[in-house]
């Protein structure tokens, strides 16, 4: 059992990277890896791994043992000729299954781009860098219309955003499976307003799918232009909302990176 | 050691513990802060069914004040049990607004929100002081059905449901447009054919309930007094038959099949059927110009195939009328008509920048071929949403073919592969072509914006299938197996030596 440890540190460090790549990134970050990229990853995770344990002979010796008992061992005999039965096969559906097939080009999409410095909505120029939730101040100077102002954003969440983003705040409101490409924002995982400064969700409200860079693939997002159906006071409000619901908080405006 | 494995299974059944009864420390004080958190946005904060989404919503959210619960085990009209209530929050009504709730709440709070929806209605007060307790109808579990009890519900199904779910049984019966539940609210019989999106669950012990105490509130009746149990079950089997279980999966490549010869241009052509079909959901326009919110059309599904000169896509939905209606029922009095429309862009895109998929805009227009029922179809230049330009007719080789069966439309649109004119798209085989679609119901007040919107999809017309994609493999196979032989020779002479 000894010699075959050296063959088996290395597959469970290929296995092992393969699997954390796949599920780690598309199940828990929600982030799939491209198949083209996860292929140049594992060539680089093989190749490290081989070069590692070929550094001195005696390690090499050790990862080829299995290979060269296999060859050479009289005791192995039936699983020499199995392994060299099957191998052929096993070569032509690898060929098969990797013949070119009718995926979808991949988009590469930045989710969250960098917001540009300024914009202009409803008559004004916003500098982006500074702009602040009028409201926000409110919070320690005056709860009960901090209050009111969630209240009145709570409104507009359920008359205007619901259908999309969903009654617990994750994206899954009813029109899901439609716009599945992107998905509408998940406001509660970590990754989206929780890591924002007020001033970009009032970008990303007010602009909408149509408002982004290019990289962000404008074309796709379902995401409405708000500053065509909501006032700026409201759009506001509903920020306040959204934070409230989730218990996040915005990042403070010239707070640490 | 032994105690953690005792926890770890504690832990792994909390999930299947029932929850269906009861806790007996219900609290509707408790259950108040949660409501109003949670529901009020749609239920409304009195409980009246007027939240802020309310009037966005269809069906309407259930308007607690009247004690008037939709799916319960109790005869049309009673009121619900607690355990019933503790259901729907926790599991939610499938294909409605309301999600289930078991993910976010703990059963005890369940169960005090069902304590407090309750006391939005005196009913569940008197009720108590009376010391009436709702009586649940027995259901049992569902008899195994052969295929001549299926025969038999069919006939039961013909002479008691079809009236509303139209024989087909796709909620498009001759009753069916004119049906209004107990608020005046406009109501359409289910398409038992979409068993995905049964609001009272899918179950065949659901449907036994649905089909014995009926939905109260609705037109829909209780059975249980006019039908012997065996009857409704032999229903239930028949409605297990012809209805799809699980929402089809969705794909964003629609594969177009080459074939030889003409293309079948009639929407009813068998050919279709061996034509792998894709599903494609539609959502709301809730987006641009004047929004609407309360689509009937929940999705539509797409075949295509393809010749050396022309390509060919059939699309298929469910709508319960064919508007415009001969004879429109006055208590409804909408009359538009129906539509469909397939959006291409203008070119074969280069890279990856697409129009924008809602209408495209004047920088980068669309191409939308769209029928309208009654009409010729048109094509368009497509700058926006609303701001559509004919395309001149006379080179048009776009034809359509549309056929309305028992609540499905069928359509077939047959274009050159060629562009007819020289602002328009030349569909090239063996590339991802962006593909979308609009659908207007027209019996719902349907027109311009308001419409059911896809995403963008992808139409691949499959070039025909080589040889070589089975002779690479057989190569291979072959160069492995001559590699294996050549070692094998080398090991051989080493061990001799
Ligand atoms: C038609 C569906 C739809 C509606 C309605 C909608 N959104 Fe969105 N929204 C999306 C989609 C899809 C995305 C993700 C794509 C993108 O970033 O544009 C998104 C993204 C966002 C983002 C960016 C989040 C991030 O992590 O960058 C914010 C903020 C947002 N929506 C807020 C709102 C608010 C507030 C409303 C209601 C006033 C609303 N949305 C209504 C579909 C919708």
């Amino acid at each position: 059992m000894k010699k075959f440890s050296v063959l088996f540190t290395a597959s469970a460090v290929v296995i092992g990277s393969y699997l954390f790549l796949k599920y780690f990134f598309s199940f828990y970050l929600q982030l799939p890896i491209p198949a083209s990229l996860m292929k140049t990853y594992m060539f680089l995770i093989v190749a490290g791994t081989l070069l590692a344990l070929t550094a001195d002979d005696d390690s090499a010796r050790k990862l080829t043992a299995p290979f060269h008992s296999l060859l050479f061992d009289p005791s192995l005999r039936r699983s020499r000729n199995a392994v060299f039965f099957v191998l052929p096969f096993l070569g032509a559906f690898i060929t098969y299954q990797s013949r070119p097939k009718t995926e979808a080009p991949v988009e590469f999409r930045t989710v969250h781009p960098a917001p540009p410095s300024s914009m202009t909505a409803f008559g004004k120029t916003y500098n982006l860098i500074t702009l602040r939730n009028p409201y926000r101040e409110l919070e320690i100077n005056d709860p009960d219309n901090f209050r009111k102002a969630v209240e009145e954003g709570k409104a507009v969440y359920y008359r205007n955003c619901l259908f999309c983003h969903g009654d617990k705040l994750r994206g899954k409101g009813i029109f899901f499976d439609a716009f599945h490409n992107p998905h509408p924002a998940n406001f509660q995982a970590v990754g989206t307003i929780a890591q924002f400064q007020e001033s970009y969700l009032f970008w990303r409200i007010s602009t909408g799918g149509p408002g982004l860079p290019k990289e962000a693939a404008p074309w796709l997002s379902p995401m409405p232009v708000w500053k065509n159906h909501l006032s700026e006071d409201k759009i506001w409000k509903v920020i306040l909302f959204l934070y409230d619901y989730t218990g996040h908080r915005p990042r403070e405006v010239g707070g640490n990176e | 050691m032994k105690p953690t494995i005792a926890f770890i299974i504690f832990l792994l059944a909390l999930p299947y513990s029932s929850g269906a009864e009861p806790s007996s420390t219900q609290q509707p004080q408790k259950g108040k802060p949660i409501y109003e958190k949670l529901c009020s946005g749609c239920h409304g904060v009195t409980g009246r069914g007027d939240g802020p989404a309310a009037d966005r919503l269809r069906p309407r959210p259930r308007n607690f004040a009247r004690g008037q619960y939709k799916f319960t085990y109790t005869k049309f009209g009673k009121l619900p049990q607690d355990k019933t209530l503790f259901r729907w929050i926790s599991e939610g009504l499938p294909g409605s607004s309301m999600p289930p709730w078991k993910d976010v709440l703990t059963e005890e709070e369940r169960w005090d929100l069902v304590a407090y929806i309750k006391t939005f209605s005196r009913k569940f007060a008197r009720a108590k002081k009376k010391g009436r307790v709702p009586k649940p109808i027995v259901i049992g579990t569902a008899p195994p059905s052969s295929a001549e009890d299926i025969r038999e519900g069919k006939e039961l199904f013909l002479q008691n449901c079809a009236k509303c779910h139209g024989k087909e049984g796709r909620g498009a019966g001759p009753s069916a447009p004119t049906l209004k539940d107990s608020q005046g609210d406009r109501i359409w019989p289910r398409n038992l054919t979409k068993g995905w999106l049964y609001r009272g669950g899918g179950s065949p012990e659901d449907i036994y309930r649905t089909v014995a105490t009926g939905i109260t509130g609705t037109p829909m009746p209780e059975f249980m007094d006019s039908l012997s149990p065996e009857k409704i079950w032999r229903i239930v089997a028949y409605v297990e038959s012809i209805r799809q279980k699980k929402r089809p999966p969705i794909n964003d490549v629609l594969v177009s099949k080459h074939m030889q010869g003409d293309l079948p241009s009639n929407p009813c052509d068998p050919a279709w059927q061996s034509v792998p079909s894709s599903y494609i959901p539609l959502a709301a326009q809730v987006i641009e110009g004047e929004r609407w919110f309360k689509t009937t059309i929940e999705s539509v599904e797409v075949r295509s195939v393809y010749n050396g000169a022309e390509v060919a896509i059939h699309v298929e939905w469910a709508d319960k009328t064919q508007s415009p209606l001969t004879a429109p029922p006055d208590k409804f009095p909408q009359n538009g008509l129906d539509a469909l429309a397939v959006q291409l862009p203008v070119k074969m895109p280069l890279d990856a920048e697409k129009p924008y998929f809602l209408g495209g805009s004047s920088a980068k227009p669309v191409i939308l071929w769209k029928w309208t029922n009654g009409g010729r179809p048109e094509v368009f230049l497509g700058k926006g949403i609303l701001k559509m330009e004919p395309l001149d007719r006379e080179h048009q080789t776009l034809r359509v073919a549309a056929v309305y069966k028992a609540g499905l439309w069928k359509t077939v649109f047959i274009r050159s592969l060629e562009r007819p004119a020289k602002n328009d798209i030349t569909i090239e085989a063996g590339k991802y072509l962006p593909i979308a679609f609009s659908a207007w119901d027209g019996n719902n007040g349907e027109k311009d914006a308001q419409r059911a919107v896809s995403i963008w999809y992808s139409l691949l017309l499959k070039p025909p299938v080589k040889a070589d994609i089975y002779l690479w493999p057989l190569f291979v196979g072959l160069l492995i197996a001559v590699g294996e032989m050549a070692l094998a020779i080398k090991v051989k002479k080493e061990k001799e030596k």
